[in-house]
């Protein structure tokens, strides 16, 4: 039986969308993984080296020990954020002669195969053998480590276990973060020092095999309130943590009623921003990057030049245009087909767009007006920034958007979600935020950089009244792709 | 008058051919059923009418113009495919309210016709503080299709209308198509792999085969037997 469960599973992830996307994406993906591994095992390698020198005369075994404790409590976090919990599509099978806790187990196993249960080995093996080992011996160095790693998997089965709570019982989540929060306000106060708590723990580890057997209990406590909370709630209604349902969220948009048609689409766009994962988190990461200037203004080297504080004006008044246009029309779509033959005028869908970027990128101006503090340059430069984006850089992305965009499951969530990101979104982004420096490098390198601000200011101006000729040129370029692009949105 | 008209009409992928029509034209108020196995190229032609789907070839008509050259027909046009069709973040009466707008429907238009379909929604899709992707299929198919009648328009084309449909809301769907057409004079085009819904809905019927016409009936008594004749093994 569980054969054949591997085997589906195997079957599920080798068909599935991400795993066929195209080379470009994997090469980036795994090209980030391998640098993130390098990281770790560099890190894990010159962790005695890292330590002595950054506490230097103290014993690095004490030193190593008191951290641990705070690293389980990030580690549960970002396991909370990251990790994704394991589902076995149970519906399926439900109805099929397979004894439920079978399935459970399996379900469960499953999670072990995270990435978050090895990464750490590659900093505590590493510790183990160049520092305990040689001090403590090679009885001691092993119930270290294999305490260790019990305490890591029974990490694994609580973050699975809160996270599966976040939809089941709330209170329970609420109720350890509380207990973190506390345990905080606790060691900051001083009245419980944890790092000295945790160094005594963790020393004392290796001296005994009776802890082995503690953390094996917590371990199996762990995976047992998974096992119990599971085997309830096996019912067809209960399980589908995948297709958690959101509660309504009601969005007033009536203000918009008087602009007609393209109010309508932006009260839907709107809606579509706020009321899927995806969409709403790169807003979200918009308005926190508005704070991308603290930086480089505080910074003598940056502030004499001009060039970079380019970059980040406009970066931070259009990153929610370049994000979020890149995919533009994927976006709709799961609902193309019904846009392109409603009474939708094709320009004013784009124009709707168009102005949806024009008051996120005002906005988001408006919001850096207090980096004044850093000076009239700094103003000046974002302003011209601000002017570039909405002008020039808004039409360049919509002109490019229709490249072959790809579909996008608004459902899914937001994480590592690179769905409908081809190289056109990569090669895209980058004249957008380069071109503007490039255009003011020169001018500060000849010793006039207002000129070169006051340039990018105009050719945003002259963009923005120029703007129904570039309207004019997307729907002729729309006309073309048509077809295409509706297809493509439809291959699911 | 020809409503619709389509001359050597072909759709090919790769090497297979979907759709292949020299000829078809549907006058104004007729109810056209197409009928055909799986495959058979009902939705891309379908798709072609509503210029979805580039052809490979030939041509579709709306009232004397190429669907392709002008948009004019999507004023007048109402359909509804599949899921495609709906948007599904939002609820059914913002979704409502959304087309009713892009159709230049007022609010008392529009209530007044949601109130009309008050019995096919059954208390499950109006003023419900649901999205419509947490609606079951049947109800979904509701939204799109009453989406696609509420623009008053001249001709509808409707995929698979009746599969996913509760009996009543069938029953219903099949008397508010029939009254359309005699009242208003509405131009229907129908999909089913129901032989008995098409037949009692469509005065006339096609049958495709492989993007093929190979019958072109007018619906008499005898309709219904010859058409399970034709696709009995």
């Amino acid at each position: 039986m569980i054969k054949h469960l591997i085997s589906h599973q195997l079957k599920q992830s080798s068909r599935s969308k991400r795993f066929a996307e195209g080379t470009g994406i994997k090469i980036v993906y795994w090209f980030f993984i391998g640098l993130m591994l390098l990281y770790v095992l560099a890190a894990g390698f010159f962790i005695d080296k890292i330590l002595e020198a950054s506490f230097p005369g103290q014993d690095l075994m004490t030193v190593f020990n008191s951290f641990i404790l705070y690293y389980f409590t990030a580690d549960i976090f970002m396991r909370f954020y990251l990790q994704d919990v394991p589902i076995l599509s149970i519906s399926p099978y439900l109805h099929l002669p397979i004894k439920k806790h079978k399935m459970i187990h399996f379900m469960l196993s499953k999670s072990l195969l995270s990435l978050f249960n090895y990464l750490p080995l590659f900093i505590f093996i590493p510790f183990g053998l160049k520092v305990i080992l040689p001090a403590m011996g090679a009885g001691y160095a092993i119930i270290w480590l294999l305490g260790i790693y019990g305490l890591i998997l029974t990490n694994n089965f609580l973050a699975i276990y809160l996270k599966r709570q976040l939809v089941g019982n709330f209170k329970v989540v609420i109720s350890f973060i509380a207990f973190i929060i506390t345990s905080a306000i606790v060691d900051f106060m001083g009245w419980v020092d944890f790092s000295e708590l945790s160094s005594m723990l963790f020393s004392s580890l290796g001296q005994n095999y009776g802890y082995l057997l503690v953390i094996g209990g917590l371990l199996l406590s762990a995976y047992l309130l998974n096992y119990l909370l599971l085997k309830k709630n096996t019912y067809l209604d209960e399980i589908d943590y995948g297709k958690k349902k959101d509660g309504f969220k009601a969005i007033n948009t009536s203000f918009l009623k008087r602009y007609g048609n393209i109010g309508s689409l932006i009260a839907m766009e709107l809606k579509l921003i706020f009321r899927n994962k995806r969409p709403k988190s790169i807003f979200f990461m918009s308005v926190m990057l508005l704070l991308y200037g603290f930086l480089f203004y505080p910074n003598d080297f940056y502030m004499e030049g001009f060039a970079m504080l380019t970059f980040v004006g406009v970066f931070m008044t259009g990153i929610f245009l370049s994000n979020y246009g890149q995919l533009l029309l994927s976006w709709n779509s799961n609902f193309f087909d019904k846009i392109i033959t409603s009474r939708v005028n094709m320009q004013e869908y784009f124009e709707s767009k168009f102005w949806l970027f024009f008051v996120t990128s005002t906005a988001a101006f408006i919001l850096t007006v207090p980096y004044l503090y850093f000076g009239w340059k700094v103003l000046a430069i974002n302003a011209a920034s601000y002017l570039f984006n909405v002008g020039v850089n808004a039409f360049v992305i919509f002109y490019f958007s229709m490249r072959n965009p790809k579909r996008i499951d608004l459902s899914k969530s937001a994480s590592f979600n690179y769905e409908g990101v081809t190289a056109t979104q990569f090669i895209l982004i980058l004249p957008i935020l380069l071109l503007p420096v490039l255009l003011v490098a020169p001018f500060q390198y000849f010793g006039m950089p207002y000129l070169g601000i006051s340039l990018l200011a105009v050719m945003g101006i002259v963009g923005l009244f120029l703007k129904n000729t570039w309207f004019k040129l997307i729907e002729k370029r729309y006309r073309t792709k048509k077809h295409e692009l509706a297809t493509g949105f439809r291959q699911v | 008058m020809n409503f619709i008209e389509i001359n050597n009409l072909k759709k090919a992928y790769k090497l297979t051919e979907v759709v292949n029509i020299p000829h078809l034209a549907i006058p104004v108020g007729e109810s056209f059923g197409l009928v055909g196995n799986n495959g058979a190229g009902k939705t891309t032609l379908f798709r072609m009418i509503l210029d979805l789907t580039r052809p490979n070839y030939g041509e579709v008509t709306s009232k004397g113009i190429d669907v392709r050259q002008s948009e004019e027909w999507k004023s007048y046009t109402g359909s509804y495919l599949d899921e495609g069709f709906v948007i599904d973040f939002l609820t059914p009466d913002e979704y409502f309210h959304f087309i009713g707008d892009i159709n230049h429907l007022s609010k008392g238009d529009i209530n007044e016709f949601l109130d009309a379909f008050a019995e096919v929604f059954n208390n499950e899709i109006i003023g419900k503080k649901k999205y419509i992707r947490d609606l079951s299929k049947g109800n979904q198919k509701k939204v799109g299709i009453a989406a696609a009648l509420m623009v008053n328009p001249e001709i509808i084309l409707l995929d698979e209308p009746f599969a996913n449909l509760d009996p009543s809301t069938q029953i219903r769907l099949k008397k508010y198509l029939i009254e359309i057409k005699q009242q208003k004079q509405v131009t229907l085009l129908i999909s089913s792999h129901d032989l008995n819904h098409v037949t009692e809905v469509c005065e006339r019927i096609v049958v495709l085969e492989k993007g093929e016409i190979i019958h072109d009936i007018r619906t008499s008594q005898n309709t219904l037997r010859a058409l399970e004749e034709h696709f009995a093994v």
